[in-house]
């Protein structure tokens, strides 16, 4: 080591007495060393690893029911499916970390003697994060897209449910419900009787004649209204028993509604916006806890998110704050878009826009809450709340 | 006296998960410290060094007292942007290399680009690692971390220099180094903090030395002063804080029996 000292630059303009350092380029600078540390620790390339096994190996081994169509609804369910929980549990992992390895290892105390805003600071790493995952998940569902091949998944359509709540037809019993003006595109019925088989229930749109279905019981059965219809649709029991509906399961008119392709693009965005509330949510729970802990409370998250629907009727006995968790983990199931392309449910501007009202606020609460813990937060204390 | 940092009944409490006190480690500490000076903050383990310095960087905020530090609060970001730190242990990033260790933290000052580059390339060549530039930190010595962390520190160029352990893990030729660069410093007119044990060290570079004792201010002068052809700073520093009772090894190393 040589001590001549490198003479400092006196015309250097000192920008923290000017307003501080350039807050973008911080942000920037943070999220890089962020996807460094992701990268170089090879915990990205763990999850990349596990993705490719998910993408690559699955599908080859998935059974179906040898059609094209059943093909591509079990490989995108249980491929595409697997593959974003994956990613999930590595952004809850990598998100947790970011906050919680600078304060555990210590190089948050050379960041904190820098004049770099804390605010910045966190946002680098939820940048960061979130673009290391989005990209992952994006090429995830680029990758199932191109195994399965987008073209052979259902047409995505709109679901009007005609009646809502079970009902029973008994024998020569017809029930009659009103379509929406120029209804078109295929009735969804699933009717459940012991003995039926053959052509029991008759089915009538409208001004046009009535027809005999030949239906299975307990079978999803779809019919094609053929040209648009309006006015009423009229179902009879032909036959000698009882047919029943369950909640769901009646007469439901299923409307085309937008290509295949446009349904993958917002079902992979809505993903993608999921994949910034867990971000948010890893980054905020690195912030104030050690990295076991917070990287449990991300993980509980998901474990509660997928049990939503049994969680959210207890809403009504539970307390605000209890009531808070469950909105924001039904948020997450609600829209999770794995399913409704292998269901051929189409995804489009509405769907997008609630899953941007749900998902975004909650997004921006978790960030705000970030980073106000991130200022708050002593860092001369190592990771010791 | 134009003061650099001014420190008047400083004082810090930790305390437990449920806000019960559980350690002062400062007590009502008052100093100042002038522009130009080279200052050594001595004392005993837990004596409350670490938590000074930290108090001075804003990374840990006192319980009560006043403590100015380039004039404003040490949180303020302009101070922040006057400052550089080497921390007690060497804690940088090990995935980056040292030449990515120094773009990052100049990015996050607010150094230019150009600057940032070029003052790398200096201080590489001032810590003897242009030839491990490339590697990981995760791959270097204690020491050659040790330097990255030195150089780090002077990156802002700043005029408050506070150095915690700048020698810790160095062999006598990076010692001997890492003591001319604090000289070179004080000539250019910085202010220098310096907390160590080693006070033929704090001897050898120091003006002045404050001598902490659980968490109090128990001494402080002049190093010339305090030297003399019969007393160096050892023995000072021990007369100061009393000589600690000698201890004899347990019996089953070897020591008496009682």
């Amino acid at each position: 080591m040589s001590a001549q000292v490198p003479p400092g630059s006196p015309s250097l303009p000192r920008r923290g007495s000017e307003g501080g350092p350039d807050t973008r380029r911080a942000v920037l600078a943070v999220a890089l060393v962020t996807w460094r540390a992701a990268l170089r620790t090879r915990a990205a390339a763990v999850l990349a690893v596990l993705l490719a096994i998910v993408v690559g190996w699955l599908p080859g081994v998935l059974r179906d029911d040898g059609t094209a169509l059943g093909r591509a609804q079990v490989v995108w369910t249980y491929a595409r499916g697997l593959a974003q929980a994956l990613v999930c549990v590595g952004v809850v992992w990598l998100a947790a970390d970011a906050p919680a390895r600078e304060l555990r290892g210590g190089p948050a105390q050379l960041l904190g003697v820098r004049p770099l805003a804390r605010g910045a600071w966190w946002l680098g790493w939820w940048l960061g994060v979130s673009a290391l995952v989005v990209t992952l998940s994006g090429l995830a569902g680029v990758l199932t897209a191109a195994r399965v091949g987008v073209a052979n998944l259902p047409r995505p359509h709109r679901a009007i449910a005609l009646s809502a709540q079970p009902f029973t037809l008994a024998s020569g019993e017809s029930r009659t419900w009103t379509l929406p003006p120029g209804a078109r595109g295929e009735l969804r019925l699933r009717p459940r009787c012991v003995l039926l088989d053959g052509p029991v229930l008759e089915l009538q749109v409208g001004a046009h004649p009535p027809r005999r279905l030949a239906l299975r019981a307990d079978a999803c059965h779809t019919v094609a209204l053929g040209r648009p219809a309006g006015g009423s649709l009229a179902l009879r029991n032909r036959g000698a028993e009882t047919v029943a509906f369950g909640p769901g399961d009646g007469p439901t008119l299923l409307t085309p509604g937008g290509g295949r392709f446009a349904t993958w693009l917002a079902g992979e965005t809505i993903l993608a916006l999921q994949l910034l509330l867990l971000a948010a949510l890893g980054c905020a729970a690195g912030s104030a806890l050690s990295f076991p802990v917070a990287a449990l409370v991300g993980l509980g998250y998901l474990v509660a998110a997928a049990h939503a629907p049994l969680l959210v009727p207890l809403a009504g006995q539970a307390g605000a704050a209890a009531r808070l968790g469950l909105a924001l983990t039904a948020g997450l199931h609600r829209w999770w878009p794995v399913g409704a392309l292998a269901e051929g449910r189409a995804l489009g501007a509405p769907e997008l826009g609630g899953a941007l009202a749900t998902l975004g606020p909650a997004t921006l609460g978790l960030v705000l809450l970030g980073v106000l813990v991130w200022r708050a937060r002593e860092l001369g204390r190592g990771d010791q709340p | 006296m134009d003061s650099v940092v001014s420190a008047e009944g400083l004082t810090r409490v930790f305390r437990d998960f449920w806000g019960r006190p559980r350690v002062t480690a400062v007590r009502e500490l008052s100093f100042d410290v002038a522009r130009g000076e080279v200052v050594g903050l001595l004392g005993p383990n837990g004596a409350g060094k670490s938590t000074t310095v930290k108090m001075l960087l804003g990374l840990l905020a006192p319980t009560a007292g006043r403590l100015s530090v380039l004039g404003a609060r040490p949180d303020d970001r302009v101070v922040k942007a006057r400052m550089g730190y080497l921390p007690e242990e060497s804690t940088l990033w090990p995935f980056l290399t040292a030449r990515e260790t120094l773009a990052f933290l100049g990015a996050v000052a607010g150094l230019p680009r150009e600057v940032t580059r070029e003052r790398a390339e200096q201080l590489l060549a001032l810590v003897d690692l242009l030839g491990a530039a490339d590697r990981r930190v995760g791959e270097y010595s204690k020491g050659m971390a040790r330097r990255l962390a030195l150089a780090q520190a002077l990156l802002g160029d700043p005029e408050l220099v506070v150095l915690d352990e700048p020698t810790s893990g160095l062999d006598p030729l990076g010692r001997r180094d890492t003591k001319e660069v604090i000289r070179a410093l004080a000539r250019r007119g910085k202010t220098v903090l310096l907390s160590s044990h080693l006070l033929g060290e704090v001897a050898d570079v120091c003006d002045r030395v404050l001598i902490l004792d659980a968490g109090r201010l128990v001494a402080s002068g002049a190093v010339r002063d305090l030297l003399g052809p019969e007393r160096d700073l050892e023995s000072w520093f021990l007369e100061v804080l009393g000589e600690a009772p000698s201890r004899a090894l347990p019996p089953f190393l070897g020591g008496p029996r009682p």
